[in-house]
């Protein structure tokens, strides 16, 4: 693979002026946060934060610098198509999220007093065993899914700017720790807010920028479409046929379209612990709908800007070198974009890109350390005290759990390949979706749900997940080993299966566990369930 | 236009129609569009009150 040296031209002097300022905001807002919080707020922001900073901060937190650099250049790759992604994103991620799920959420969470999404759970279904294993699953898998964050975000430093990557990956972590300590969930959203704006100023700028550069939207896309012929063999074979069209139907690439991106991500976000916890956080259910309208055009900016990007990038490359930007970029999806950047755009956009590449990865790595750590402290620790703790005692318990989940994820960040790594966001999401996404949504809808049959769903759904990312599906089962040792091969089954993401099969397996055990057994907490529809009637105008 | 160029077109309009849907949604249900009657206004000033309590009640009235 060729190496191609895509650091951006800045001066250093300009480069610190920039970042001084940046982390100055940051530490205001943080400061604000706490000194807007009281005891419960360090969990859940205190229930009054207004729409627009919950719908910036969701955005920011679900948009990492994966979906910006990683996606865009995916999209390089295999084109347009992963536009149904971005939508996905805005109909489920965000309306359905927020208009739908959310009101629920908020209403029966309200009634529970719960603050997180172990919390919601374990009082919905009366259950200490939920809130213990659904935390315990969170500690274990969300420092792989924030590792995978970090090392991003750290390698991005390390090319742009020339930073090494140890001190890059030291300063982002300590960066990040020390804010989320200070501030707890309401500095977080008030952080995300403002790097949320940040990063929709500077997707909105290349997307302009691109388009002039290449003589306006439709001299783009017809150049793109005309690139049609230029598809590499080795991807026409895998389905592949331009950057303005879907790819073979169940192709390799179809499946891993469809199936890992757009169901996967575009449908498993529902489920995402630190994503739910953010509909707990405003004052009324009708903030949710303003936070619907906010959050659409934040993700429609910010999501479906790099897709458009990476796509045309091939068109920008073909006539300024004559190759295909995956080509233009040895063969390294990962550093379209930023040579996009650096052969593109204007030199002072470099400090603005790297404000918003670093906005897009503290304010998810914010999120993911707060939802680790307070897990550990209130649905773990605090949760096994059994309310002898003081609610300041509940705080510092989740601020030590921070602590510890910055410090494993930065040892995962040191450790563990990059292989796994890259595999890491995927699993946690699948993860996540698999075993949560059914007991979760019925728990909102229907009142029969029982605690066996929660538990049914989240132990079937996540062994299932955990069975396809083991030895069926050929991007994770490659990286553990375990189907080679028996098979020989990287799969157990070398058909298209192993293209299909496990979540496909594995939720169908969580819901009919659910719906099956929940018909079978009795709720044990007839009256809780009860009071919580009572007042989603009462709440949701 | 091949099948999976109108595929791709098919997931422009998705992307346009969902963001449309969350605008349009957002903006009317927090605009009201006309007075309320009286019985309106007291039954909704009851769910305000009830609902200002019960948040008061869990966040000690923040």
């Amino acid at each position: 693979m060729d190496s191609v040296n895509v650091t951006l031209d800045v001066n250093l002097f300009v480069m610190v002026a920039v970042i001084i300022v940046y982390l100055g905001a940051v530490a205001f807002l943080s400061w604000l946060g706490r000194i807007k919080s009281r005891g419960d707020d360090f969990a859940s922001g205190g229930r009054n934060i207004p729409s627009a900073v919950m719908a910036l901060s969701y955005g920011a937190a679900f948009i990492s610098t994966s979906a910006i650099v990683g996606f865009g250049g995916m999209a390089a790759e295999i084109g347009l198509s992963l536009i149904w992604l971005a939508g996905a994103n805005i109909f489920f991620g965000i309306f359905l999220a927020f208009a739908v799920f959310g009101k629920r959420t908020r209403a029966i969470g309200l009634t529970l007093d719960a603050h997180t999404f172990p919390e919601f759970l374990s009082k919905r279904f009366a259950s200490p065993f939920i809130r213990y294993f659904t935390a315990a699953v969170m500690i274990v898998s969300m420092p792989l899914y924030a590792a995978a964050v970090l090392i991003g975000a750290a390698r991005i430093l390390e090319s742009l700017l020339g930073v090494p990557y140890e001190y890059a990956l030291a300063a982002f972590s300590l960066l990040v720790a020390v804010y989320v300590l200070i501030g707890g969930l309401r500095g977080v959203m008030y952080t995300d807010a403002l790097q949320g704006t940040l990063m929709i100023a500077g997707m909105l700028f290349l997307l302009i920028a691109m388009f002039v550069k290449l003589g306006g939207p439709i001299d783009a896309f017809s150049k793109l479409h005309a690139m049609k012929e230029l598809v590499p063999p080795e991807s026409a074979a895998a389905g592949h046929q331009g950057w303005l069209s879907d790819p073979k139907v169940f192709s390799p690439v179809w499946w891993t379209l469809y199936s890992s991106l757009v169901f996967g991500v575009g449908i498993g976000v529902l489920a995402q612990p630190h994503l739910v916890v953010r509909c707990l956080t405003v004052k009324t259910s009708a903030e949710l709908n303003r936070a619907a309208a906010v959050g659409g055009i934040f993700i429609l900016i910010t999501v479906a800007t790099p897709y458009v990007l990476g796509a045309l990038s091939n068109v920008f490359f073909y006539e300024k070198d004559g190759v295909l930007a995956s080509a233009a970029a040895g063969y390294n999806v990962d550093s379209v974009i930023p040579l996009l950047i650096k052969q593109a755009m204007p030199g002072w956009f470099s400090y603005f890109f790297m404000l918003v590449i670093l906005s897009a990865a503290v304010s998810t790595l914010s999120s993911q350390f707060h939802a680790i750590g307070v897990a550990f402290g209130r649905d773990v620790l605090e949760a096994a005290a059994r309310g002898r703790l003081s609610r300041r005692s509940s705080a510092l318990i989740s601020r030590i759990g921070i602590v510890a989940a910055v410090l494993l994820t930065v040892f995962l960040s040191m450790k563990m390949g990059a292989g796994i790594i890259a595999r890491a966001t995927s699993i946690f999401f699948g993860i996540m979706a698999s075993g949560w996404l059914a007991p979760f949504l019925l728990s909102l809808y229907w009142r029969r749900v029982t605690k066996a049959g929660a538990v049914a769903g989240m132990v079937s759904g996540l062994t299932v997940a955990l069975i396809g990312f083991l030895f069926f599906h050929e991007s994770e089962s490659a990286v553990f080993g375990l189907a080679r040792l028996l098979t020989g091969n990287p799969a157990v089954v070398m058909n298209t299966f192993r293209f299909v993401d496990p979540l496909v099969y594995a939720l169908p397996v969580s819901l009919f566990f659910t719906v099956t055990v929940s018909f079978f057994t009795k709720t044990d907490n007839e009256d809780t369930v009860k009071k919580c529809f009572q007042n989603i009637k009462n709440m949701i105008k | 236009m091949t099948g999976g160029e109108f595929s791709v077109l098919l997931g422009v309009i998705f992307l346009f129609a969902s963001a449309f849907l969350c605008i349009v949604y957002g903006i009317l249900n927090s605009i009201r569009r006309r007075p309320l009657s009286e019985k309106e206004r007291t039954e909704e000033e009851k769910w305000l009150d009830e609902e200002e309590k019960i948040d008061d009640e869990w966040t000690g009235g923040v």
